[in-house]
């Protein structure tokens, strides 16, 4: 093991995790932003808006990943958008991610009791209001383990970024091995797959250990004591 | 003679091929208190959720407070629903707010209220329910009983015109369903126009001003409670009534 070759990278490493952390947070913002909006339609009664949104999800849910990303980068200038590497990535996990949060959200809100919503209309609120404030707060908490999962493939799906040139962690991991085996020679893959395998476990195990504690943090707030 | 505050007439409801009403006349006056009685399937539920909109009608007239409001839109109905408070059988309090906030969520966003005056109004309702002490609880922390008082004043916090009750006691252990009538008679012993539907046959009698009993998606009797229980006009009545002594 080279550990030399990590510290003397640090900086280069530093920026491509905030690069791959910033990418996934916006993945994740659009992606919810995408769930909710989508999700919720696919329940409303309306059955021409709902068939509507329901084909649209299940056409981004059945496309691998990998070819959204490629679609989203070389046909974006289809589309009069100029996308770069990056920006192409993130708006395809949203897509993604997305489509595959709206079927949990879609879940999530189906298991709210009609009791709950049938109380609320008739106290006068609006639908809009039920829905924001009634039904969307009691659905959150049953979908938190099926949404954590989702965050997490998006997290490791950031690194599909490297295939059309995103400087993600993934990136830049293959451009440092690439320096070192020019310059310097030897087998560095090993150490800097090692440590980069080592950052994103920490990354994922990190966002498992934020999900259990905002489980528990829910759970205590609203159950028997 | 005023307005009545509901009149419903030739009220005609369908579920496909299924007829639940088959013409509903009925009037009610300000302050009266009406028991609807009838075994299951008789309408009386579909009924009572047509008055408030949650049920959409085929055919019939509903005036309230001289409004037709049978076929509103959404928006015209939640005006109407604000003045006409509606409590069900499984209290549906908000599992996500404690007892004050499901108190005071829907007059502060409906605007009906102040923050400050939904505050005192909503400690005023639990004191007359015998809940002050759980204002910060949370519904899961109550009894059955407890959470149909709340989800009863819960309704009265929009100041509401009409009540109505839709088996407020059916899903209550039989020693909480005396606590949650007695809070019945009282408020509507206030002057609180009420229609309640329920299988509480001493309730009916001691409470009602009129026994309305339904059959088949039909109003068979509509009279007092002393005249219902002791001479009541048809045999599917003198049924009903002696099945549930």
């Amino acid at each position: 093991m080279n550990i030399q070759l990590i510290y003397a990278n640090a900086g280069f490493f530093t920026k491509a995790a905030l690069l791959t952390l910033a990418m996934f947070a916006a993945s994740v913002a659009l992606a919810t932003l995408i769930a909710v909006i989508f999700g919720g339609l696919a329940t409303i009664k309306n059955s021409a808006v709902r068939t509507a949104f329901r084909i649209v999800i299940e056409f981004l849910r059945d496309v691998p990943l990998i070819v959204n990303v490629f679609f989203v980068f070389f046909g974006a200038p289809i589309f009069g958008l100029q996308l770069g590497p990056i920006e192409a990535t993130v708006v395809s996990l949203a897509l993604w991610g997305g489509a595959n949060g709206a079927e949990i959200v879609r879940g999530g809100i189906n298991a709210v009791s009609a009791h709950q919503i049938e109380s609320a209309r008739a106290l006068g609120l609006s639908r809009l209001c039920v829905f924001a404030f009634i039904v969307v707060p009691q659905a959150v908490r049953p979908i938190i383990p099926a949404y954590a999962g989702l965050c997490t493939v998006l997290l490791q799906s950031t690194s599909l970024g490297a295939l059309v040139g995103a400087p993600e962690l993934l990136k830049s991991a293959q451009i440092i091995i690439e320096r070192a085996a020019y310059f310097q020679g030897g087998m560095p893959g090993m150490t800097v797959y090692t440590f980069i395998l080592v950052l994103y476990f920490a990354a994922g195990s990190t966002l498992t250990r934020l999900t259990r504690s905002l489980e528990r943090r829910l759970n205590r707030s609203t159950q028997p004591s | 003679m005023d307005t009545p505050v509901l009149e419903v007439k030739a009220l005609k409801k369908r579920y496909g091929s299924l007829e639940v009403l088959k013409g509903i006349d009925m009037s009610v006056s300000a302050c009266e208190r009406i028991v609807v009685m009838g075994s299951s399937g008789s309408g009386k539920s579909s009924f009572i959720r047509c008055l408030n909109g949650l049920e959409k009608t085929d055919e019939g007239t509903i005036h309230f407070l001289g409004d037709s409001i049978e076929s509103l839109g959404e928006s015209s109905w939640r005006r109407v629903r604000q003045k006409m408070g509606m409590v069900f059988q499984n209290y549906s309090l908000f599992p996500h707010f404690n007892v004050l906030k499901n108190l005071m969520f829907a007059p502060i966003r409906e605007r009906v209220m102040s923050a400050s005056e939904a505050e005192r109004k909503a400690l005023g309702w639990l004191d007359r329910v015998g809940l002050r002490d759980k204002a910060q609880a949370y519904p899961a922390q109550l009894s059955g009983g407890q959470q149909q008082r709340v989800a009863i004043v819960r309704s009265m916090m929009m100041q509401p015109d009409v009540m109505l009750f839709d088996e407020p006691t059916s899903a209550l252990d039989p020693e909480t369903v005396g606590e949650v009538l007695s809070i019945i008679d009282d408020l509507t012993a206030d002057g609180l126009t009420s229609i309640v539907v329920t299988h509480e046959m001493g309730f009916a009698r001691r409470c009602a001003d009129r026994i309305v009993f339904m059959d088949e998606g039909r109003i068979i009797e509509d009279c007092p409670p002393e005249q219902f229980f002791t001479a009541p006009a048809t045999d599917r009545a003198r049924r009903f009534i002696s099945s549930h002594k």
